[in-house]
């Protein structure tokens, strides 16, 4: 007879052999993502005002702008705190000192928080490569327990086994296949915080 | 030294424009995809006057040529809302078909043509009996819906095929499939109907379709210094009235390109919020709305200086906005 755990498992088997989990762009193995995938962020996309000076690119040298970039760009400090924060800086400012400072901040929130965006990139390839393998384990071991299944005197207990194993790996597969849309979105969530803070940075302080 | 930047220029100039300004009060509708809502922004001081509680995942919207209905696709509810712009209540429904993503209305108000993303499909849908008058196979993943000003020619634009299909609206069949370039999300009709403006997300460009020939004739590219070319990614394009200027939403390029139409070259990029998406005018073209995504906001375009001139915060993940006529 036919279980519904044999039903399950062939739904599920059926939609392994189907190209990746969503519709990715196709060209790109590594990128499972529906979004395009843009490897880098450019300071152009949150930045438009005029060239930041060189001295800017010092900021990691600057231990008060480095802890504050680390502060800012953790995505555990909820951002009407940082923004809260980013605003007591700059009033703390002489107004001369406030351009070369607020231009440190800037590139230093670029860098670390684009670099973090790279390595969750890199993370989200591995996890498509994980994927994959993973579904093609789970196709051979369905297909090794077919040709069992039709063996005369085939072990009753090890085809119970295997196959409860194989249906708990397909679960697993699964809920990663339904994680992806949220991995998909953390980069977008890191452009969203620094974007923010960029503007909170840039926006004019309030007349005294 | 960046002592005066974009974003407080346009705060200072929004405030200029919102203290001088008299014109006539717009109401701009914004579909909010990630909480299920519409924000209704008032165009003249940039205020919300009220937020919708609408169907699950609300993309394409649109409006009755009277002002008086805002129609809605719901695209994880399966259907299409009908909103009254009155008393802001949802008053219907129409039979959309699964996953309606984008749509367009007929020049005469009476028919709406819908894109169903996950079904390969047109549904063509008369507002008034809210009958389906005919459901069109086309291309993988529908999504861009144009409209000629004669109501003669559909255009749809199929994500995975990469193609226009140019539909006759009386016999509801495929006349020509142009190939365009990756995922297309767009089509929109110049005023005079001689061409067809194609985005395409991927690709990172814009098709212009000779309406005639039904045959590519120029393509146009976007580049912004500093920035990296896959960050360049064309949605939303709209062309004014008098066919002369077309604004391009950029996705995460976060900005709007200003295109001269008859010579096709970008004059201006306009930095707006980020992940810009769709974008509507006023129907007093002196202004153009677009939504920006991921900051969660829209921001109004001069259309005579092209200079941003207001940002107002609206729901989660604005994707489409309709403007109501007077």
């Amino acid at each position: 007879m036919v279980s519904v755990k044999h039903i399950f498992l062939a739904v599920v088997l059926i939609s392994l052999s189907c190209p990746p989990v969503q519709g990715a762009q196709g060209d790109d193995p590594d990128w499972p993502c529906i979004q395009r995938k843009v490897p880098e962020l450019s300071i152009g996309q949150i930045w438009t005002g005029p060239t930041l000076p060189v001295e800017a690119a010092d900021w990691s040298n600057d231990e008060v702008i480095s802890e504050m970039v680390e502060e800012l760009a953790a995505r555990r400090m909820p951002l009407p705190e940082a923004q809260e924060r980013i605003k007591a800086y700059r009033d703390t400012l002489p107004p001369e000192q406030r351009p070369l400072r607020t231009a440190m901040l800037i590139q230093g929130l670029f860098d670390k928080m684009n670099g973090e965006r790279s390595h969750v990139i890199s993370g989200i390839a591995r996890y498509a490569h994980r994927q994959r393998d993973m579904a093609s384990e789970l196709r051979r071991e369905s297909s090794a327990l077919d040709v069992l299944r039709n063996k005369s005197g085939a072990d009753g207990n090890e085809i119970a086994v295997r196959t409860e194993r194989l249906t708990f790996q397909t679960r697993i597969f699964q809920e990663r296949v339904h994680s992806l849309t949220y991995v998909c979105e953390v980069p977008t969530l890191i452009e969203q915080r620094l974007y923010a803070l960029v503007k909170t940075l840039t926006e004019a302080p309030p007349e005294k | 030294m960046p002592n005066r930047t974009t974003f407080a220029a346009i705060t200072l100039v929004a405030g200029m424009t919102c203290a001088a300004s008299g014109a006539d009060a717009f109401m701009a509708y914004v579909s909010n995809e990630k909480d299920n809502s519409v924000t209704v922004v008032d165009t003249v001081t940039g205020a919300v006057v009220k937020t919708l509680p609408v169907g699950q995942r609300p993309r394409g919207i649109t409006i009755s040529h009277d002002g008086k209905f805002i129609y809605l696709c719901a695209s994880d509810d399966d259907t299409i809302e009908v909103i009254d712009t009155e008393t802001h209540e949802i008053v219907g429904q129409l039979p959309s078909g699964p996953d309606p993503e984008l749509f367009v209305l007929s020049p005469d108000g009476k028919t709406l043509y819908v894109a169903n993303e996950d079904d390969n499909l047109v549904t063509v849908i008369d507002i008034e009996s809210r009958d389906v008058l005919a459901e069109i196979p086309v291309g993988v993943e529908p999504e861009g819906m144009g409209i000629s000003p004669d109501g003669k020619t559909m255009v749809n634009t199929s994500e995975t095929t990469n193609m226009a299909h140019f539909i006759d609206t009386d016999s509801h069949e495929i006349t020509d499939n142009v190939l365009v370039d990756s995922r297309p999300r767009f089509a929109e009709f110049k005023p005079d109907g001689s061409e067809v403006w194609v985005s395409a997300e991927i690709g990172g460009t814009v098709s212009v379709i000779d309406n005639d020939s039904r045959e590519v004739k120029h393509k146009i590219t976007f580049e912004i210094a500093g920035l990296r070319s896959e960050a360049i990614q064309p949605v939303g394009v709209r062309i004014t009235a008098d066919g002369k200027k077309a604004y391009v939403a950029l996705g995460p390029a976060n900005r709007v390109a200003v295109v001269d139409t008859a010579t096709y070259k970008v004059e201006k990029y306009v930095l707006v919020g980020q992940r810009v998406w769709q974008l509507a005018f006023t129907p007093d073209q002196k202004t153009i709305i677009s939504t920006n995504g991921v900051s969660n906001d829209i921001t109004f375009i001069d259309v005579a200086t092209d200079e941003p001139v207001q940002s107002v915060t609206v729901g989660s993940m604005p994707w489409g906005v309709v403007v109501s006529p007077k």
